[in-house]
């Protein structure tokens, strides 16, 4: 039958409305468990909304992927078997770390986390050429580990992909400034594959178009700053590093603290190219940008108060 | 902030602009406590006979209202139960008496409203049982006493924005004179100075039959807004600031407290004033793509969810949900027999493949909730307070400030339930 249970009575009954912030632990949690029960267990819900929209959790991430590994694809085309087996043995070496921390948290079917895979890509892409393999998986573990140790997507506060390259920054400080593996691609190439990113993310899933704009403006300051890339490859760069310094996970969420962040950000960016090379840049920036974040929220939630 | 664009539906259930009222069914139960208990009692035993617009219950304070019989029957019992809007309350349970159930003669349209003073018009009001028909009804009378309108000016809240839902739109459509005649009547009663209908393109129609009767009655305080088709549109907070752009950077919650009276309520007023009539029916629209026959019917109240569907020839199919109110904000039913009250405008049939979503996973920061969110708030830090189970930063979030709208949890990607999280906070 069609018929369905009020749960919204459920959740009224075990919580009343009222002074909330005045109870116990344990009634919050039981209010937590009704609030649960009634709408996080089930896949069918039974309270307003009774429609949703056509973005899926999946539909999201799976454009976020796609975009990357397509830049990955070109890059072992670009970087030759070296770049390839560097970018494998690291790769694999994060899944099956990410399969042992899943099964460590007695999840009883481990499957590959494709936010972390992406991330996995976007290091890869900018690991250098010529560093040890046991240096790479354990570049592989910190990433892994600083993800699911504090939380998983969303959950964290720094980039784990900051993390993870400033881990291999210690081990070998000069390599890692080396070039990236896209560095040497031709004007049209990068145009087009530049065109080709933007509309696997901008077409159709409700990007701000705000982020565009923050991808532009940093490709004018690298090429500005950094005579060896064309424009087309500087916009490809930055739109690489929109997705480690703009993380959807790490940016503030009210639309004037994004903003205020992205400006923050773009200073930071330019300020670091001014005395590093691109790739550390953007990295430092990356690493920046959490603490950033962090700040823009609690400036926003006192204006808010008062 | 980002208004929706819905994939509105609405052409179903307007094959007919005529109104009908189905054959009532063999019981009503007629709500009686519709917005707080003790302030009316019934007036009426098991076992009474009562006649069409014969008063059942009768207000014990300023703050109750009167409750009329629908139809001509004989009262079986008074029980309490909840209504299809979720209101506990008490009904009274009338057997229909099938060979003669709708009788109510109206003395005839009377021209006395255009010298009534205020008080008369507002005591009349109150004498007919007039709701104002929101999702929360409560006494006209009392909203007009407490006189939360914007500026002097009746807003008449014609948007209808919700996927399905037409019930304003049929009554504007068949009777706009009437709805003109009811806004003036409110206006007078409130002591206000203009009217603005604000209307949504959808119902451009209906506008320009509005504007032609205007232009003949010479009513100059009266004007017609039509309004892009966003939901939520009827939300004070979206569509004043729409009205008047000087209110664009107004702080939303402001609105909250605003009277936007409906079609639905305006229609009532002009029946309670003019034809002398008490409110104990409105137009519901009944649809979805399961309903055989969608269509807006003048339901008594108190008619069961099930037997306004039975009015439409029933389902075509098993739904997946029916639901009392437009998809986004109504109320899933529990009980197809609870009865429907003055709050629900719709009963839509949605079928099983609009109503299994994907399962919910966790949030993934990506900020559609706040750039849809109509009153500013940030759900998705709200669920990551409520989570934690720290209530006290939800309610420094402005989690009480929510309107319920739906439109986070419409847009989630992750399918977080963002409405009851952040409902739940307070």
């Amino acid at each position: 039958m069609f018929c369905s249970e009020n749960h919204e009575d459920q959740a009224a009954q075990a919580y009343p409305r009222g002074a909330r912030s005045d109870l116990s632990a344990s009634v919050k949690i039981k209010w937590y468990k009704a609030l649960m029960k009634t709408s996080f267990s089930s896949n069918e819900k039974k309270t307003a909304p009774h429609l949703r929209g056509r973005n899926t959790f999946d539909f999201v991430l799976s454009r976020e992927l796609i975009s990357t590994a397509i830049l990955f694809f070109v890059g072992i085309f670009l970087g030759g078997k070296e770049f390839l087996f560097s970018s494998m043995i690291f790769i694999l070496t994060a899944i099956v770390f990410d399969f042992l921390f899943q099964a460590m948290g007695f999840v009883s079917q481990p499957k590959v986390d494709s936010f972390l895979l992406q991330q996995t890509l976007l290091l890869a892409l900018l690991l250098p050429l010529h560093v040890a393999w046991p240096v790479l998986q354990l570049t592989a573990f910190v990433l892994v580990a600083f993800y699911r140790i504090s939380g998983g997507r969303s959950g964290y506060f720094v980039s784990p992909l900051c993390m993870a390259w400033i881990f291999l920054w210690f081990f070998e400080p000069t390599p890692v400034s080396s070039e990236f593996a896209l560095t040497h691609l031709s004007l049209f190439l990068s145009a087009v594959l530049f065109f080709i990113w933007i509309l696997i993310r901008f077409v159709r899933t409700n990007q701000n178009p705000q982020r565009l704009f923050f991808i532009f403006l940093p490709a004018v300051i690298l090429n500005t700053l950094h005579e060896n890339f064309n424009w087309a490859t500087a916009c490809l760069v930055s739109a690489v590093a929109s997705d480690i310094i703009w993380d959807i996970a790490l940016a503030p969420l009210s639309p004037q603290g994004r903003l205020k962040y992205m400006l923050i950000c773009l200073i930071s960016y330019a300020l670091f190219l001014a005395c590093l090379p691109w790739n550390e840049a953007l990295i430092f920036t990356g690493l920046c940008a959490g603490f950033f974040a962090a700040w823009i929220e609690k400036l926003n939630l006192k204006r808010r108060q008062a | 902030m980002r208004l929706l664009k819905l994939l509105l539906k609405k052409e179903m259930s307007l094959g007919m602009w005529t109104l009908k009222r189905p054959q009532p069914p063999e019981r009503l139960r007629v709500p009686v406590f519709n917005h707080a208990p003790f302030y009316q009692m019934p007036c009426v035993r098991p076992g009474e006979i009562v006649s069409c617009g014969a008063k059942i219950a009768e207000p014990r304070s300023s703050f109750g209202i009167s409750a009329f019989s629908p139809v001509n029957g004989v009262i079986q019992e008074i029980t309490s139960c909840i209504t299809a809007a979720g209101e506990s309350v008490l009904t009274v349970e009338i057997q229909v008496d099938r060979k003669n159930a709708y009788s109510f003669l109206s003395s005839g349209e009377s021209a006395a409203w255009q010298d009534a003073t205020a008080e008369r018009l507002k005591t009349q009001i109150r004498e007919a049982g007039v709701m104002l028909c929101a999702k929360k009804a409560q006494p006209l009378h009392l909203v007009l006493d407490a006189a939360h309108f914007y500026h002097k000016t009746l807003v008449v809240n014609a948007c209808e924005s919700e996927p399905y839902v037409t019930s304003a739109q049929a009554l504007l459509l068949a009777r706009p004179l009437e709805v003109l005649k009811g806004a003036e009547i409110l206006r007078r009663a409130a002591g206000l100075e203009k009217i603005i209908f604000a209307i949504s393109e959808h119902v451009e129609q209906a506008a320009e039959i509005l504007k032609s009767k205007i232009y003949f009655s010479k009513w100059n305080h009266l004007r017609i807004e039509v309004l892009p088709a966003r939901y939520p549109q009827d939300e004070p907070a979206v569509l004043l600031p729409r009205l008047d752009s000087t209110l664009k950077n107004t702080d939303p919650h402001k609105f909250k407290n605003l009277t936007l009276p409906d079609i639905a309520t305006v229609f009532a007023v002009y029946e309670a004033v003019v034809l002398n009539k008490p409110f104990f029916e409105r137009v519901v629209t009944i649809s979805g793509e399961c309903v055989v026959q969608p269509q807006n019917l003048i339901i008594p109240f108190g008619t069961t969810a099930a037997d306004a569907v039975k009015a439409c020839k029933g389902f075509l199919r098993e739904p997946g949900r029916v639901i009392a109110g437009g998809p986004m904000r109504g109320r899933a039913l529990a009980d197809m027999n609870a009865p429907l009250s003055a709050a629900t405008d719709a009963v839509i049939g949605l079928p099983k493949e609009l109503t299994v979503s994907a399962p919910e996973v966790d949030c993934i920061r990506c900020r559609e909730c706040v750039d849809v969110c109509p009153v500013h708030l940030s759900p998705a830090l709200i669920a990551m307070a409520a989570k934690n189970l720290d209530f006290d930063r939800a309610c420094e979030l402005d989690a009480v400030q929510c309107i319920a709208c739906g439109n986070c949890a419409y847009v989630c990607p992750s399918h977080l339930p963002l409405v009851d999280i952040v409902q739940g906070c307070f």
